[in-house]
């Protein structure tokens, strides 16, 4: 019988249980790492050293990966060589921040057609141009039609700014709403 | 019987029962029939297996239900629109393995597969229910916690149950399935007072996720058969799974359906997305870890399930609604779905669980 990757010897799989356990990773989570390509698994642990990961972005990034890499039937290698993820990674930043980058690509990656809406959102808010006193919020991962428009009023003056700005602004909100509730085909 | 038994056991004081006799008269010779004292035992997940749910369903246990037969769906407490379906527990798993099914949360505990000798006490339950409200219609099943048909070629109680409700004014028995095991209800004449209903879903979640099930197309022709045989129809898309292309594929299913069976023959449609709790996903993904079906753009809602992002669930529920509606379908209504959904939909707010199950159970008389 074949011995399992994950049974093998090798100095990355040893580097990567060493990792796992001052990490305190998951079991689960350390075999999914282990069963990834052997390209893939090495490149992950040289971004867990880069990145300074923190255990719960491991476990983050083990899940997007392997779920990117069954709807996609791709190897964690290629995905993580995948330019838009070399991008995010050379924008530069603190090690904490980079880290986040690469968890907000991935989930882009795994989410396709959430992060297309809500890009496309955010650009018709944006294109409302209202007041800095107005906040508009899409629901988190767009999982409810809830939108929530926040009023941030000092004085009168401003709070009269912020309503004639939403007044003027009700048919644009309006649109949003109803591509939150499905009005277009996504 | 089309579906493979390990062993059966049957609880002591259950081995004269009509059932008992029944079943050891119809299986095989080669699956093995043990008698026990208290079946409750027999339930638990068997900690040998290295999948103790999917050896549960290889494992029958015949005995008596200690509990009422009759309850609420168990979806009717969680604030969601509501069709008002009650169910009538007869049985509990199922011989087919579907990767999303939530049974691989629910009865993770007890998952052998429970049949209940007593099973005609539910009749003394579903007389009262009968009198207490005699001018209200009540739909009433039993494929909640296992596939209504699955295992009927052995037990038989589905011809049992037809025959009951055709005695009945006001209840509807809706037997829902995903096989095409219906020549038992052929011999039976329901004199409408049966649905029979099948969970339809595209090919490609057929063929991914719908292990040892019929084939979409042989539930369709099934539901023909029946239809001609006096039996109301209907048909459940649930869990919809938005995978990428998936519109195309609903569009087809449609197509496929009403190719066979005329719109206005169907008495209800109803949608449901996918959802499921952290746990029944991590689970359906440990058992299932290459089901693609299971890896959609699912997010955390705020009822605490992983569903589609709101968008594109509604877009997909608008679609589908759209095209029963325009083919004639005359009744459609969302499964587990928050009423602020059900009124994007149809326009209006939800109807309260009583009205609409009373209009599901009387559709199509």
């Amino acid at each position: 019988m074949n011995e399992s990757p994950i049974d093998q010897p090798s100095a990355v799989m040893a580097a990567i249980r060493a990792w796992a356990a001052e990490r305190r990773l998951p079991y689960g989570n350390l075999e999914r790492w282990l069963r990834f390509d052997a390209a893939g698994r090495a490149a992950l642990l040289d971004l867990a050293r880069e990145l300074k990961m923190r255990t719960g972005q491991m476990m983050t990034v083990i899940d997007l990966l392997d779920e990117i890499s069954l709807r996609g039937n791709i190897d964690a290698a290629s995905i993580l060589a995948a330019d838009d993820v070399r991008d995010a990674l050379a924008a530069g930043g603190s090690a904490p921040a980079r880290a986040a980058r690469l968890i907000r690509m991935l989930r882009d990656i795994r989410f396709p057609r959430l992060a297309q809406l809500r890009e496309d959102l955010e650009a018709a808010i944006t294109a409302l141009a209202l007041p800095l006193q107005v906040v508009v919020r899409l629901p988190a991962d767009l999982a409810s039609d809830e939108l929530v428009v926040e009023i941030h009023a000092r004085n009168p003056a401003e709070m009269a700014r912020a309503a004639t700005a939403i007044a003027g602004a009700q048919d644009g909100l309006g649109r949003i709403i109803g591509r939150l509730g499905g009005d277009d085909e996504v | 019987m089309k579906f493979e038994l390990d062993t059966v056991l049957i609880e002591d004081g259950c081995g004269d029962s009509r059932l008992a006799r029944r079943v050891q008269a119809r299986i095989p010779s080669s699956i093995v029939v043990r008698h026990i004292d208290d079946a409750r035992a027999a339930l638990r997940p068997m900690a040998d297996s290295a999948d103790p749910f999917g050896a549960g369903k290889r494992r029958m246990v015949i005995m008596r239900r200690r509990s009422p037969f009759i309850m609420a769906c168990p979806a009717a407490a969680s604030g969601f629109a509501c069709c008002g379906y009650l169910v009538m527990a007869l049985a509990s798993n199922c011989p087919m393995d579907c990767s999303y099914c939530f049974l691989q949360e629910y009865i993770a505990d007890n998952p052998s597969f429970q049949v209940y000798a007593n099973y005609a006490d539910c009749f003394d339950e579903l007389d009262r229910l009968a009198r207490q409200a005699p001018n209200r219609g009540f739909r009433i099943g039993t494929g909640e916690f296992a596939d209504s048909l699955a295992f009927d070629s052995i037990t038989g109680i589905a011809g049992d149950l037809v025959k009951f409700f055709a005695r009945q004014p006001n209840l509807t028995l809706e037997l829902k399935t995903k096989t095409d095991d219906i020549d038992g209800l052929l011999a039976v004449d329901p004199r409408g007072r049966t649905i029979v209903s099948w969970t339809l879903s595209t090919d490609t979640v057929y063929r991914t996720s719908e292990h040892r099930t019929a084939s979409p197309m042989r539930r369709i022709e099934a539901a023909r058969q029946l239809l001609d045989a006096d039996y109301r129809i209907a048909f459940h898309l649930d869990p919809i799974i938005a995978y990428l292309n998936a519109e195309r594929d609903y569009d087809d299913l449609i197509d496929a359906l009403f190719a066979a069976i005329p719109a206005d023959r169907i008495a209800f449609v109803s949608l449901g997305g996918l959802r499921m709790t952290p746990t029944l996903r991590r689970r359906a993904r440990e058992r299932f870890p290459n089901d693609t079906m299971l890896t959609g753009e699912d997010v955390l809602a705020s009822d605490g399930r992983y569903r589609t992002f709101m968008p594109l669930r509604v877009s997909l529920y608008r679609r589908l609604n759209d095209r029963l509606a325009r083919a004639g379908v005359k009744s459609v209504y969302l499964c587990m779905e928050q009423p602020s959904v059900h009124e994007k939909i149809f326009g209006a707010p939800a109807p309260t669980p009583g009205v609409l199950g009373a209009s599901l159970a009387g559709a199509h008389e």
